[in-house]
């Protein structure tokens, strides 16, 4: 078992711009509660696959919860992941109209499903990828940054490199609009997506 | 569509929740008069859409990628405690066969009897929670299993056995028949595992099946099984042992 690290240090790492250093921290978290949610789920009539499934929504959750700003290192982050695998599964036997008793005693602690909906299909998954190519790593960065975690101009700055706020302003600015063109120019592709 | 800086400006304010009360009813009343604004508030909606869409698609596909590492990595270490425990049976097998030659080397050639009672050992089967539910016959069975109560767990095996037709319960069945000296019957559903080729049970089979012709005092069966468990069975060693004692 690996040595309990630090809420800070935990979410420091999921927070870091490097991938790999998130990628580790990921892992760290699989490691640790891993078990935990196979056990947890197999005592409250789910499966190996239910427990698989649940818990990687609970990664993903955490995840972008914390690079949206909102959880800190002053949450206690592995008993918060446990939590949401508990909701999770909650309103999942809730659907299959299961009737249980959950053994475990944690306090439910509200989070949002991180359920995403996967309402494309694999051609428009395809020129999805093939636009954000286009549009270019940097762009694609400062965008994310700035529209997905909601990070200010001034992270974005640091993050970036870049020398001023100024900078990373004209940047997105730039950005949206080559995204917005490269949208337009392929509108027939996804009218089904931006319908729905 | 010319898009300025502004006019991107003040919809990043309006879609962020940024702007006073004040502001905001302004900007709403110029959505209604200025329909090249409203057409760039509506792409801008799409375009960050896309944006969250494709962020979320990719952040999937890399927790799956580090879970299935995960799941991959963990798995060697269960087999190789699995192939530990396994190589600790053998030894210890190999240990008590050893004892049982020092013992047996000035005597006669043993009976079929002593035989079976020096080869037979319990087959540690178990069945977890995985396979049934929590409270479920089959973990009575196999609670019954651990405390040698065969004549009893041997009912409740049968009875899931009618309804889940699958090799590690048709295994269990046999051994508990073979427990409790239903030698035919055990037979039988040993043979229905070997004829099945099933890459976990065939080979166990054919050792108990030798046993249980051991048993019934049918030297020429128990030959047949023990000479087709394959060498990589870690039932081979003690099968070829059995044969040598058999051909003396």
């Amino acid at each position: 078992m690996d040595k309990r690290l630090s809420d800070h240090t935990i979410v420091e790492q999921l927070l870091s711009p490097d991938e790999r250093t998130n990628d580790d921290i990921l892992r760290y978290l699989h490691r640790r509660l891993y078990p935990m949610i196979c056990r947890f789920l197999l005592n409250n009539k789910g499966s190996q696959a239910d427990a698989d499934d649940i818990f990687q929504e609970a990664l993903i959750a955490i995840f972008k919860m914390v690079r949206q700003g909102k959880v800190d290192g002053n949450v206690n982050i592995e008993a918060y992941i446990y939590s949401i695998c508990r909701n999770l599964w909650l309103k999942r036997l809730h659907k299959y109209r299961k009737e249980t008793e959950l053994t475990d005693e944690m306090t439910a602690i509200p989070t949002e499903d991180a359920g995403i909906k996967s309402f494309i299909d694999d051609d428009q998954k395809a020129a999805v990828e093939a636009l954000f190519q286009q549009l270019g790593d940097d762009c694609r960065k400062v965008l994310m940054y700035y529209y997905y975690e909601r990070r200010s101009m001034k992270e974005i700055m640091k993050l970036m490199n870049y020398s001023s706020e100024q900078v990373a302003k004209n940047k997105k600015s730039r950005c949206m609009k080559k995204l917005n063109e490269l949208i337009a120019d392929s509108k027939e592709q996804f009218r089904s997506l931006f319908n729905k | 569509m010319e898009y300025t800086n502004n006019n991107q400006q003040l919809i990043d304010q309006y879609l962020r929740g940024k702007m006073s009360a004040q502001e905001r009813q302004s900007f709403e009343e110029r959505l209604a008069q200025d329909a090249e604004l409203a057409g760039q508030l509506e792409q801008y909606k799409a375009s960050t859409e896309l944006l969250e869409h494709h962020a979320d698609e990719q952040l999937r596909a890399r927790v799956g990628r580090i879970h299935r590492e995960m799941k991959a990595e963990a798995q060697p270490t269960k087999g190789a405690s699995r192939r530990n425990l396994l190589l600790a049976l053998i030894l210890l097998l190999a240990a008590l066969l050893l004892i049982g030659w020092w013992f047996s080397r000035s005597t006669s050639p043993a009976s079929p009897e002593q035989l079976y009672a020096q080869y037979h050992q319990s087959y540690p089967l178990s069945f977890t929670r995985r396979d049934s539910g929590d409270d479920s016959p089959l973990l009575r069975a196999n609670q019954l299993y651990k405390q040698k109560a065969y004549d009893q767990a041997l009912p409740l095996l049968q009875a899931e056995l009618a309804n889940d037709d699958n090799p590690k319960l048709r295994f269990a069945v046999g051994l508990c028949q073979l427990e409790t000296e239903q030698i035919p019957q055990a037979l039988r559903n040993f043979q229905t595992l070997i004829d099945s080729n099933d890459p976990l049970y065939q080979q166990p089979a054919r050792w108990y099946a030798a046993l249980a012709s051991l048993k019934n005092n049918d030297l020429s069966g128990t030959t047949r099984y023990l000479q087709a468990i394959a060498p990589s069975s870690p039932f081979h060693s003690q099968a070829q042992e059995l044969l040598q004692q058999l051909s003396r």
